[in-house]
C-alpha cells in the first residue's frame, strides 16, 4: 500500500480482565485515517466505539486493561510506547474532545488556567505568550468575550461554549489528528450545529484528521467522508460515506439507517433493532448480531463471518454478502 | 466575599448568646453545691450561707447570668472560686499550651494523612493502599492513652530520645512572654529552647494527631478515588498531563472540600482539650484545667471553659466555610 496515512489502526484488541474472564471490549478492529479526513465511527451504546478511541490515545487503565495488536502513528507503533513518550502525543499531536462539556473541564480551575496548562505541557511559551494564544484560540472558535472568559470557571459557560472551550483546547497545539467522542450528544440541536460547522472549518483551515464518534447518522453524513460501523466490539461494515448510506450490505447498518428518522416519510412509527447489544461476557458464538438479526440462517449462529470486501473500501461483516464479495472477485 | 464573612460574623452573636445561655443553664442545673465543694463537709450552715451570698450563689438564675454577661462583654470571665484569681489572666497559658499542641498535632494529621490518602488511591489495591488502611484503621481504634504511654515507654525510657512529659525542660524553664513557647523563643533568639520545646512537643503532638490522621487518610482516599474518576481527569489526562500534576493539581483540589470539613471538625475538637493525651504528658492545657475545675465544682471556670470551646468550633466552622469557597468556586455565597 503506498498510500499515506497519519493513523493506522491494525488488529486492535482492547480486553478487560474481569471476575467473568477477559471481556473483548475491542475485538480485531482494524482502520485507516488519511490526512485530512474525517472518518467516522458509528455504533451503539457497548460496540466499542468508545474504547477504540481510548486505546488510540493510550488512555485504557491497565490494569484491568488490555491492549494488543498495534496502532501506528508516524510509522511508530504507539501501543508499546512508554508513557513518557505518550504525553508528547497526546494533546500535542491527537488531541481529544470528550461527549460531556458539563463535567470534561475541570471545575476548580479558570478556563485560562486550563488552556494555559495545555499550551504551555507542549511548547516553550511563556504564561504570558501561553495566555495570549489561548485567548486568540477561544477567538478563534468564536467565544465572546475572550479576554473576560479566560478568567471565568466552567460552571459560569453554557453546555455549547464549553464545548468550544475544548475544542480551543484541543486545537491550540494543532494536532495531526482530532478525535471527538460524541462531541455533540449532549448538546442542543441548533448548537449541534454549531459545534459541527466550527469543526469543519477548522479541519479545512489547519488540515487535521479527524476521528469522529458517534452513534448519530445524521451527523455522520454532515461530516464525514468514510464511516466504521461498529457493532459488538467488531468492525462490521466500512466504506465511503455515499456507499454506506446509499447501498448498506449488513443488517445492522441496515437497520441503523431504518430507524434515522427522514423528512420525506411520514411513518407512524420508526423502525426499532429489537433487543440490545449483548454484553461483553456474554458474546455470542457466531456473528456478534446473529440474534438481533432478521435474516440469521444457522452458519450466522455458529461462524464468526470476516470482513468481505464488495466494493473497493466498502467492506460488510456478513455471511449474507459472501456472495456478493465472491462474485465481485470473480468480476475483477 | 467580604460581605458575606461580615454577615457571617454579625451572626455568630445570636448564636454566642444562645450558647452563653445553655451553657449557663446545664451548669446550674447540675447537683452540687460549690459553697460546700469549697468549704468542705463540715463547714457550719452560717459560713455555707455567707459564701454562697459571696459568690451571689443566692440572687435569682436572671440576674446571675444578667451579672455574668455583663461581665463577660467587658472581657471579664469571672473569678475562680478555687483559686479567687481573674478567670481570663489564668486560662490564658493553659490555651496557648493547647493552641501550640493543637497545631502540631493538626500539622502531623494533615501532612500524614493527606499524603497517605492521596498516594492509597493513587496506588489503589497495592500494598501501599494496605498497609496505608490498615495503619488508618489501627489509628482510630487505638485508645490515645495506649499510644502515649508506648510513646513514652519507647521513646522517653527505652530509647529516651524524647522528653516524656511537660511544654518545657524544668532545669531550664523557658521566659514566657506571649504563653506560646514557640514564639517566645524564636523573638528572644532562644534556639536551644526552641529545640527543646519542639522535642517536648513531638511524642503528644503524634498521640493527640493519630486519631485525626486516620479519619483525614480514610476521608482523603475516598474523594480522590471518586475525583480520579471524573471525566475532568480524563481531559487533564489526554492534554497530556503527567500523572503526579494529574493527582496533587487537578484531583486535589477538587477532593479536598470534605478533607476540609473533617480537618476542622478535628482542630474544634483538639482544642477543646483533650484531657486525656493532656494527663499523660502532664501538659498544662485547657483540658486539664477544665478537668481540675469539674472536679471541684469551679461553676465560673467551667462556664467560661465551655463558653470558650463552642466559640471556638464556631468560628472553625466559619473560617472552613469560607475556606470551600475560596477552593471552589461554584460555592459562592449571596
Amino acid at each position: 500500500m503506498a498510500e499515506n496515512f497519519v493513523l493506522e489502526v491494525k488488529n486492535l484488541k482492547t480486553y478487560f480482565h474481569s471476575d467473568n474472564g477477559l471481556l473483548p471490549a475491542v475485538d480485531d478492529v482494524s482502520f485507516q485515517l488519511k490526512p485530512g479526513e474525517t472518518l467516522g465511527i458509528v455504533g451503539e451504546s457497548g460496540s466499542g466505539k468508545s474504547v477504540t478511541s481510548l486505546s488510540i490515545m493510550g488512555l485504557i487503565p491497565k490494569p484491568p486493561g488490555e491492549v494488543r495488536g498495534s496502532i501506528i502513528y508516524k510509522g511508530q507503533d504507539i501501543v508499546q510506547a512508554s508513557e513518557k513518550k505518550l504525553r508528547e502525543i497526546r494533546g500535542n499531536e491527537i488531541a481529544m474532545i470528550f461527549q460531556e462539556p458539563m463535567t470534561s473541564l475541570n471545575p476548580v480551575f479558570t478556563i485560562g488556567n486550563q488552556m494555559i496548562e495545555a499550551i504551555r505541557l507542549h511548547t516553550s511559551l511563556s504564561k504570558k505568550e501561553a495566555h495570549h494564544k489561548g485567548i486568540e484560540m477561544l477567538k478563534l472558535v468564536g467565544i465572546p468575550r475572550a479576554e473576560e472568559i479566560m478568567g471565568e470557571y466552567p460552571h459560569q459557560l453554557s453546555g455549547g461554549m464549553r464545548q468550544r472551550v475544548m475544542i480551543a483546547m484541543a486545537m491550540s497545539l494543532n494536532p495531526s489528528i482530532l478525535i471527538a467522542d460524541e462531541p455533540t450528544t449532549a448538546l442542543d440541536v441548533t448548537i449541534q450545529a454549531q459545534i459541527l460547522d466550527l469543526m469543519r472549518n477548522l479541519k479545512k483551515d489547519y488540515n487535521t484528521s479527524i476521528l469522529l464518534i458517534t452513534h448519530d447518522l445524521g451527523v455522520v453524513a454532515e461530516m464525514c467522508q468514510r464511516v466504521v460501523v461498529m457493532y459488538g466490539g467488531k468492525v462490521v461494515e466500512e466504506g465511503d460515506v455515499r456507499t454506506i448510506f446509499k447501498e448498506p450490505k449488513h443488517p445492522y447498518t441496515i437497520g441503523l439507517i431504518k430507524s434515522t428518522p427522514k423528512i420525506k416519510e411520514n411513518l407512524e412509527r420508526l423502525y426499532s433493532i429489537p433487543g440490545n447489544v449483548p454484553s461483553l461476557n456474554n458474546m455470542p458464538k457466531g456473528c456478534t448480531f446473529a440474534p438481533r438479526c432478521e435474516q440469521a440462517t444457522e452458519i450466522c449462529r455458529n461462524q464468526v463471518p470476516p470482513l468481505f470486501s464488495i466494493t473497493g473500501e466498502h467492506k460488510s461483516r456478513c455471511w449474507l454478502n459472501e456472495k456478493d464479495a465472491l462474485d465481485n472477485r470473480e468480476g475483477a | 466575599m467580604f460581605a458575606y464573612t461580615v454577615r457571617r460574623l454579625i451572626m455568630l452573636i445570636p448564636v454566642l448568646i444562645g450558647m452563653s445561655i445553655l451553657v449557663f443553664s446545664i451548669i446550674h442545673l447540675i447537683p452540687g453545691d460549690p459553697a460546700k465543694t469549697l468549704l468542705g463537709e463540715k463547714a457550719s450552715p452560717e459560713v455555707l450561707e455567707k459564701m454562697r451570698e459571696d459568690l451571689g450563689l443566692n440572687d435569682p438564675l436572671l440576674v446571675q447570668y444578667k451579672n455574668y454577661m455583663v461581665n463577660l462583654l467587658q472581657g471579664d470571665l469571672g473569678t475562680s472560686i478555687k483559686t479567687k484569681r481573674s478567670i481570663s489572666e489564668e486560662i490564658k497559658p493553659y490555651l496557648a499550651a493547647t493552641v501550640e499542641l493543637t497545631f502540631f498535632a493538626m500539622l502531623f494529621a494533615v501532612i500524614v494523612g493527606v499524603n497517605a490518602g492521596i498516594i492509597a488511591a493513587w496506588k489503589q489495591n497495592s500494598w501501599f493502599d494496605y498497609i496505608a488502611m490498615l495503619i488508618a484503621l489501627i489509628g482510630v481504634s487505638m485508645p490515645v492513652f495506649w499510644l502515649g504511654l508506648m510513646e513514652q515507654y519507647i521513646f522517653a525510657q527505652k530509647l529516651q530520645w524524647l522528653p516524656s512529659i511537660g511544654r518545657d525542660s524544668i532545669l531550664n524553664p523557658i521566659n514566657s512572654i506571649t504563653n506560646f513557647y514557640i514564639i517566645d523563643t524564636v523573638i528572644q533568639g532562644d534556639f536551644d529552647g526552641l529545640k527543646q520545646i519542639l522535642k517536648h512537643l513531638i511524642l503528644p503532638s503524634i498521640a493527640l494527631g493519630t486519631i485525626p490522621m486516620a479519619i483525614i487518610a480514610r476521608m482523603t482516599r475516598s474523594s480522590m478515588l471518586e475525583v480520579m474518576k471524573a471525566d475532568y481527569i480524563r481531559t487533564a489526562r489526554a492534554k497530556g498531563v503527567a500523572q503526579f500534576f494529574l493527582v496533587y493539581k487537578h484531583a486535589l483540589k477538587n477532593a479536598f472540600i470534605p478533607v476540609l470539613t473533617v480537618v476542622g471538625l478535628q482542630t474544634g475538637l483538639l482544642l477543646g482539650g483533650a484531657v486525656l493525651t493532656e494527663t499523660i504528658f502532664a501538659w498544662p492545657g485547657v483540658g486539664k484545667y477544665l478537668y481540675d475545675a469539674i472536679s471541684v465544682r469551679d461553676y465560673p471556670v467551667i462556664q467560661s471553659g465551655i463558653l470558650m470551646i463552642a466559640t471556638i468550633f464556631v468560628i472553625i466552622n466559619l473560617i472552613v466555610d469560607l475556606l470551600y469557597s475560596a477552593i471552589d468556586p461554584r460555592i459562592r455565597y449571596q
